[in-house]
């Protein structure tokens, strides 16, 4: 309902559970596994995950979607009041246990199980009934354009590269995916230095590192080397007249979770934030960009967003249109708007980017299985997790003069990439668009 | 530490919880169950707009410089206010909350400009899938009164600004607010607290009757939907959420006996009565076998599945639990016993394919 906060539906329908804040324990086992848990006596469901890095960005054209299944199937059931879960991203996968808080020590077992025993998993399993269960996560996400236009959009800025492969493969590629393909991912990247077990919930740290230490037996090796990428300007169009209106994203190379600049690029993303032309609040809000839309209905819906990888990311905003006539308008102000970040964007803009920015990072982290995947994560492609003080204290140093000096590297005449659906002949060209990336007088 | 305690009597639960957010909701006892149809889904939407000491720019305006998140959310069961925000903001989110339950001005021009086109598109987008439309009807057809009213305004019938107001006093009342405050200090959220003068007039409590054996079918476009429904009692959440974790819920996606057969069950839970649904939907042909084989599936239950599957329905009643509605009735093997015979049943889309509860 605020603009300025990504998913607020989700933050809002979920449990609220301040597990933000605690500190995080770590420790290490001899075969090189990370073990990172938060404690939080709030909680009403204990979680635990086994990550390790390999995502689609491991793969290649022809193995695409092969570490999506292989989670899929170590991660699926429901057993005793242990439900397994698996989550999918880019660069890493997660298989997460839930259950109530009496019952963690059971969870961790059978992670641990999973992690010591995944190649069987797999092979005593019904490879060829997960394979179809996939393609039809697939379906699924491409049948929704507002999801379907940002994997395009990553897929068409990181075109070349395994990076801008789909994350869940594609229906072709998953179809011809075997069990030595799972074999393979597992055996180059379930080892020691790429897994991360973390946890929480109402949980002991001692008692959960103990129990995963002795049944936990994953072979030490390296972390494989990530697979280059890099972002080139481009556009996709992929018209489809029976839907009601045009789904457009645009973004810019963005910052990796290890770059000095990464909350920057979030408060900068907060500083136009999302609009929802229905919400009551939608006439109100603060960004100059959302009282420009409104009155006009140039757009029904906007967010903008900060994606990032290991090394680097997407920065921009999607957006939805019923009124196509009034596209270019719409993708005109914000693209100026843009340029204003560069050069006269002012300092109340910015504090209040910044607030949203703090409440938005502690406010996602609102249940247990957020937590797991977000120590998970982070830990995996930046190798640690700064703490929720040392990432609020980040955000308050920065000033306007870094969001300006960061618009001008990142966003300032730069190549952008463009994805759309729906009804796009109401969109202008690439050149058009890629014009506006700058001013020449302002 | 948990301490629930009465201040002028309001129910007020507060915990403290390390860290920086903080989190403050009234849940006001007066949902989609209470008043006129629709009254309280355009009640909702007048929340955090222009009261009598500050216009709604100012407040959102304030609030995201603040970088609070604020949110007023409409369920059968109740009107949610939730805000989260940064601790040392308590003081002010404390008496935004305030002035919305106490000040609000119910503009005539906001119900027209906004609040009207805001919960129409509500009900227009969810009135999409045949899905929302079956759970209607299945609530209609199992409570009539009540938790039987439509979720949302639809627009057929017509309230003034006027009539929202007098509903609002109705509601918003001290015996029928409850506060949760989430990493706030105790004292501290009393003492802004102090400030509130509800009204303190009762609020008359409808007594739920539910209704079972009836059907109702809706011709409509898209996907086909069925499903079987029927109200139950508090006093059986247990028993249920045994049941659906034993056959298949929603809340716990895995390969169960009704996924296998492509339906899923959930169990809704309201203060005074919930709704135990078993559904299918896509194809007509597809949902017609599905919902047949999940009817029989149900009634063929042992009681030994029941009570292997009682650490997974204390794991779902976990699962559905939060902060600002508790659940906390026990689920143990003594509650492993239940027959569903007789039920409700909603069948929308191709209702020329679909199965009648007959058939079934």
């Amino acid at each position: 309902m605020i603009r300025g906060i990504k998913n607020i539906k989700a933050l809002s329908n979920k449990r609220f559970i301040s597990t933000a804040n605690t500190t995080t324990k770590y420790a290490s086992l001899s075969n090189g596994v990370t073990i990172a848990t938060e404690s939080n006596p709030h909680a009403k469901v204990s979680s635990i995950g086994l990550f390790y890095g390999a995502g689609s960005r491991s793969e290649h054209a022809y193995s695409n979607g092969i570490s999506a299944l292989t989670t899929n199937i170590l991660g699926s059931g429901l057993e005793n009041g242990v439900l397994l879960t698996s989550e999918n991203g880019k660069e890493t996968n997660g298989i997460i246990a839930q259950t109530t808080n009496d019952n963690i020590i059971e969870a961790s077992k059978i992670i641990a199980k999973i992690g010591s025993n995944a190649s069987e998993i797999i092979k005593g399993s019904e490879f060829e009934l997960f394979k179809k269960q996939l393609i039809g996560q697939g379906e699924q996400l491409e049948s929704v354009p507002q999801k379907m236009i940002l994997e395009h959009l990553s897929a068409s800025a990181f075109q070349g590269y395994s990076l801008g492969l789909p994350t869940l493969g594609t229906s072709s590629s998953v179809k011809d995916l075997q069990v030595d393909d799972a074999e393979r991912l597992l055996e180059k990247h379930l080892v020691g230095s790429n897994v991360v077990i973390s946890a929480s919930g109402n949980i002991n740290h001692d008692e959960l590192v103990e129990t995963i230490e002795s049944s936990l037996n994953i072979p030490q090796g390296h972390k494989p080397i990530t697979k280059p990428a890099s972002f080139l300007g481009s556009e996709v169009r992929m018209r489809d007249d029976t839907l009601p209106k045009a789904f457009v994203s645009i973004g810019v190379e963005g910052e990796g979770f290890t770059s000095p600049a990464y909350y920057v690029a979030k408060v900068a993303a907060n500083v136009f934030g999302s609009f929802d032309s229905k919400a009551t609040n939608a006439t109100l809000t603060s960004s100059k960009l959302s009282s420009m839309v409104h009155e006009y209905h140039l757009v029904d819906k906007f967010q903008h967003f900060s994606t990032s990888y290991s090394d680097n990311g997407l920065w921009g905003f999607s957006c939805e249109v019923s009124n196509v006539q009034l596209l270019d308008d719409f993708i005109h102000w914000t693209l100026k708007e843009w340029n204003r970040l560069s050069v006269s964007i002012t300092d109340a803009e910015i504090e209040r980017a910044k607030q949203q920015t703090k409440v938005q990072l502690l406010a996602e982290l609102n249940s247990t299985k957020s937590v797991v995947s977000d120590i998970g994560n982070k830990v995996l492609l930046s190798g640690y997790r700064n703490s929720i003080t040392e990432a609020l204290s980040k955000i308050d140093s920065i000033q306007t003069k870094d969001v300006k000096a960061w618009a001008k590297v990142a966003l300032w005449d730069k190549d952008i990439v463009i994805s759309s659906t729906g009804q796009t002949e109401a969109l202008m060209d690439y050149s058009k668009w890629r014009n506006q990336m700058a001013m020449l007088r302002w | 530490m948990l301490s629930r305690s009465a201040i002028r009597s309001y129910s007020v639960t507060v915990r403290d919880a390390p860290g920086n957010l903080s989190s403050v909701s009234v849940v006001i006892n007066g949902g989609s169950k209470a008043g006129k149809s629709g009254q309280a889904h355009l009640l909702s939407k007048f929340n955090f707009l222009n009261n009598e000491l500050k216009s709604g720019l100012r407040f959102t305006r304030e609030s995201e410089l603040l970088g609070g998140i604020v949110s007023s959310k409409l369920t059968r069961d109740s009107i949610i206010l939730n805000t989260q925000f940064l601790r040392e903001d308590l003081p002010y989110f404390v008496e935004s909350l305030n002035n919305v339950l106490t000040k609000t001005s119910f503009r005539p021009h906001e119900l027209s400009e906004i609040v009207l086109p805001s919960a129409l598109n509500d009900f227009t987008q969810a009135s999409k899938s045949n899905a929302f439309k079956g759970e209607e009807a299945l609530h209609k057809i199992s409570f009539k009164k009540g938790y039987g009213n439509s979720l949302y305004y639809d627009g057929s019938k017509s309230f003034s600004s006027e009539d929202i107001k007098e509903f609002s006093k109705t509601v918003y009342t001290s015996n029928n607010v409850e506060f949760f405050a989430s990493g706030v200090i105790e004292e501290d959220f009393k003492s802004f607290l102090s400030d509130l003068s509800l009204p303190t007039t009762s609020v008359e409590s409808v007594p739920v009757k539910s209704y079972i054996g009836k059907e109702s079918r809706i011709q409509s476009s898209g996907p086909s939907y069925a499903a079987i429904g029927l109200p139950i009692k508090p006093a059986d959440f247990a028993k249920f959420d045994i049941l659906s974790a034993t056959i298949g819920s929603s809340l716990l996606p895995s390969s169960s006996p009704l996924s296998k057969i492509g339906a899923i069950s959930r169990v809704l839970k309201y203060k005074d009565a919930g709704l135990f649904i078993v559904e299918s939907s896509g194809d007509a042909a597809q949902v017609s076998e599905s919902i047949k084989k999940a009817k029989s599936l149900i009634s063929s239950v042992s009681s030994s599945d029941l009570k292997s599957s009682v650490k997974s329905a204390n794991l779902l009643q976990a699962l559905q639990s939060s902060f600002e509605s508790p659940l906390s009735y026990s689920i143990d093997e003594s509650s492993a016993n239940v027959k569903v015979t007789d039920f409700n049943y909603v069948a929308v889309g191709d209702i020329d394919v679909l199965p009648f509860a007959d058939d079934l």
